[in-house]
This record gives C-alpha cells, structure tokens and sequence, in this order.
C-alpha cells in the first residue's frame, strides 16, 4: 500500500504570534506589543505571595490592561499541578478567578504535569502517567475548568526528564483520549518535543502520525540549552533553526492551529536584552508567515 | 501496578531523598537511579541559587565573600522543601540566615527581609542591630569594596517602616562597659 504523506494546511496569513509577558513593565510592553497579535500571561508569574495568601500584583494588570486595546491575551498556567494525585492547587485558580473578573482572553491553557504531591512542593514540573486512572483524573478537571470559565481550555504536554512509569497509552493516544473525552484544545511545543527526541529517542513524526491534530489550537516555540547531554526546557535564547523548522511543519498540518507562541522567562531577558526580544520575535515572525 | 498517590508519593520521596518512605516497585527504583534524577536536582539547585542571588543582593554576596554560598544554600533547601512562589522561598531563606551566628552576616539577612517586608501594610516597625555602620556595609556589597571592621562598643540600631521618612532610620549608640 502506498504511503500517504500528513495533510497540510494553507492560510492566507500565518498564523497570530504572541510571546510571554511575566510583568516586567511597561518599557518592555511597549516594545514587544506591536510585534505580537497577543501576550502570553502566566498568572504565577505576575502574582505576589505573603503570609501564605497569593493575589495578582495590581501594577501588572494595570500594564496589561493599558495595552488590550492593541493586543490579545492567552493566560498559560504553570502552578495548577493538574495531575496530583490528591487536589489541584486552589491558590492558582483563585489568580484565575482574579484574572478572568478582569480581562476575557482568548483562551486559557495548563501543562499536563504536576508540581505538589500532598501539598508539598516538588520543585520541579513531573509528566503524567499514560493510564486510566490519570486519564479519569484529569479529564475530570478539565470539565470542571471548562464549567468555570467560559473560553476554551488546553493542555500541553511537557518534557520528559525522567523514564515514563508504565502506561496503557501511547503518548499521542493519551493526549487524543484527553482532547476527545473533554472536548478541550491542545498546544504542541516543538521544542518539547525536541528536547524528548534528544533525551529519549522520542519519535516526533510517529507522535505526529498518531496525535489528532484537529485540536491543536497553539504552537510554542523557545530556544533552551544543554546540560550533560540532555536539552533542557528553560526558555531562554532565540528559537533554533530546527525548531523553526518543525514548527513549520507542524504548522502545515494543523487545520485550526490559531497562534504560534514564543517563549522567553523574564529571567533571561536582561541577557537577551529588548533588542534581542524584538529581534526574535520579528524572526519567529517571518518564519511563519508563509505557512 | 502502583496507584497514582503510591506513584506520586514514591517520586516526593526519591526527590526528597527519604528511602525510607519508598514503596519497592521497580520502576521507582529504575527513577532513583536515573540520570534524569540527577539533573533535575542539579537544575532545582541552579535555580535555587539563582533566585537566592537575583532576590537577596545584599546577602548573598555577603556569603559568596564569607565563603559559605554554595554549600549553604545547597544545605537549606535540602532540610526545608522549595515553596512554590519566590517571594515565600526568599523570606523563608532569609529568615533562616537571619539566625546565623556571624553577626554581620545575621544583620545583612535580617535588613533584606525588613526591606521585603515594607511593603506589607501590616507588618510593625522592624529593628536590626548592626555592630558596624549599615550604610558602609551595603556600600561595600554593592561596589565589592573591602568591608569596614566592627566598632567597638558600638552598635547601629536602624528601623525599618514604610510610616518613616524614607522608610528608615539608623542611630549610632555608644555602648558602656
């Protein structure tokens, strides 16, 4: 039988762009806002904790607020450890209470991880396990997230630093199991997945073939480095030739695929320097504006 | 197969290092030995002391010249687990050093943390006791000049309170025998 080559996609225009806004302040919104269609906001990284209570800082939204009118909003999660075992972290979704009471944004989105266990902190972000019980777990929480907040929902799958614990899925099927029981979007990170096929021989194409793509709704793309042979997921350089590349192909063959994100923490933008951001995203830009 | 809370307790307890509370399972133990395990301390610990530096300036280059940065920095967050938000991870940092038994070192934490603490509404008048000039010190740290000495029978005692002109005072005492 001949083989049949992935579907691709043709816009008119590329997709939107957006980067991360983590609230250093209005010098910098003024010069990422007009090379971006939206801001990506983490509501843990603009928010403040003292004597156990956490809020959103007041001049952060104040920032953001005064740039809506020029630019869209996409809030990604990385506090709500959406796969413990035991409870998520209602800290996170009082911020997203405090979020949504204020600004509409175009979608919402959480990594599927986890980073407590019994409430206490892991220090880093853990993948899920591939099995039924994980699967009921979640997909429960997602309803739940839906019902709470009227946009749309998505997840991302994250890096793998550690052996997988034994599944009943493969990876692409638990994702397609997650998007098809709750109805909720999916953002793919290329350079996720390529710091998976460097660390573990991770089989991009066949993950492709198998994932169903109709949900993917975002893309992200960011720059890391290595250390000890394995490439890791901290954000913090411009975006590789390679992972622009994937990312078009990922791109072409997403028929709803809305927004390309890049992201950068605010740890590493005195070193990138404004510059350097605007410079990057004008790049990431240009390279996917053909698709 | 393990549930979900054996798995997720079995990875705390590696990542905490407690062998006691680990299950016998042979993917935890394949986990333990890992050299993904490695690395994610090694990253957890990078990003500790990063933060460490970024949030408590003053501090924290007090103890790279006292000589003790790395290992006690490594040393605090292996007793205390990592709290989710920088600000808890700072004060509580903070609030261990301020107990050091270097004098100096004691002040430095303890004046970082007032500073934190300004901006809570709610927090009373702060005092820390300094055994020499507070604004040489800071000065010091912050050009990586050399450090004044102690004075003798003297102390420094500076207040803290967003209600103060500038948010701070200092008073020199003459301390008598």
């Amino acid at each position: 039988m001949a083989s049949v080559g992935p579907q691709t996609t043709t816009r008119l225009h590329g997709p939107a762009l957006a980067t991360t806004y983590e609230g250093l302040g209005i010098d910098l919104l003024q010069q990422i806002v007009p090379l971006v269609d939206y801001l990506e906001i983490p509501p843990d990284s603009i928010s403040r904790t003292q004597e156990g209570r956490t809020w959103l800082r007041p001049e952060s939204l104040d920032e953001i607020e005064s740039v809506t009118p020029q630019v869209g909003l996409i809030v990604h999660g990385i506090g709500l450890s959406i796969g413990s075992f035991d409870r998520w972290n209602d800290s996170y979704i009082q911020l997203l209470d405090a979020f949504f009471s204020r600004f509409t944004p175009r979608w919402h989105s959480e990594h599927l991880g986890y980073t407590t266990v019994s409430g206490e902190n892991l220090g880093t972000m853990l993948a899920l396990p591939r099995t039924e019980a994980m699967l009921d777990l979640i997909c429960e929480r997602i309803r739940l997230l839906q019902e709470r907040y009227r946009v749309p929902f998505l997840v991302e799958h994250i890096i793998h630093l550690l052996p997988d614990a034994p599944a009943d899925y493969t990876p692409a099927g638990f994702v397609n199991e997650i998007t098809s029981r709750t109805g909720c979007g999916l953002i793919l990170d290329a350079y996720n997945l390529e710091c998976d096929r460097n660390n573990f021989n991770f089989d991009i194409a066949e993950f492709l073939d198998e994932l169903d793509l109709g949900p993917v709704k975002e893309l992200h793309v960011a720059g890391g480095f290595e250390g000890d042979g394995f490439m890791l997921d901290i954000h913090s350089r411009p975006t590789a030739d390679s992972t622009l590349d994937l990312a078009r192909t990922i791109i072409r063959q997403c028929p709803n695929l809305e927004i390309v994100t890049y992201e950068i923490l605010k740890e590493a933008i005195p070193t990138m320097g404004y510059a350097g951001l605007c410079a990057e995203l004008s790049r990431v830009r240009g390279a996917i504006a053909s698709c | 197969m393990l549930s979900l809370e054996q798995q997720q307790l079995g990875l705390l307890a590696i990542l905490r290092d407690r062998p006691a509370e680990l299950p016998s399972d042979p993917w935890l133990k394949s986990i333990a030995k890992s050299d993904g395990l490695k690395m994610i301390h090694h990253i957890a610990g990078w990003w500790q002391r990063f933060q460490i530096e970024a949030q408590c300036r003053y501090t924290s280059r007090l103890m790279k010249r006292v000589g003790c940065f790395e290992h006690n920095v490594e040393e605090y967050f292996n007793i205390h687990p990592t709290p989710p938000s920088i600000e808890e991870l700072t004060t509580q940092f903070l609030s261990s050093v301020k107990h050091d038994d270097n004098p100096l070192l004691s002040a430095v934490a303890h004046f970082e943390l007032a500073c934190l603490r300004l901006n809570d509404e709610t927090a009373n008048t702060q005092t820390v006791v300094w055994d020499r000039d507070p604004s040489e010190v800071l000065l010091a740290l912050e050009s990586f000049g050399p450090l004044p000495g102690p004075e003798p029978k003297t102390r420094f005692v500076m207040c803290l309170s967003a209600l103060l002109p500038g948010s701070v005072s200092c008073v020199r005492e003459e301390l008598s025998t």
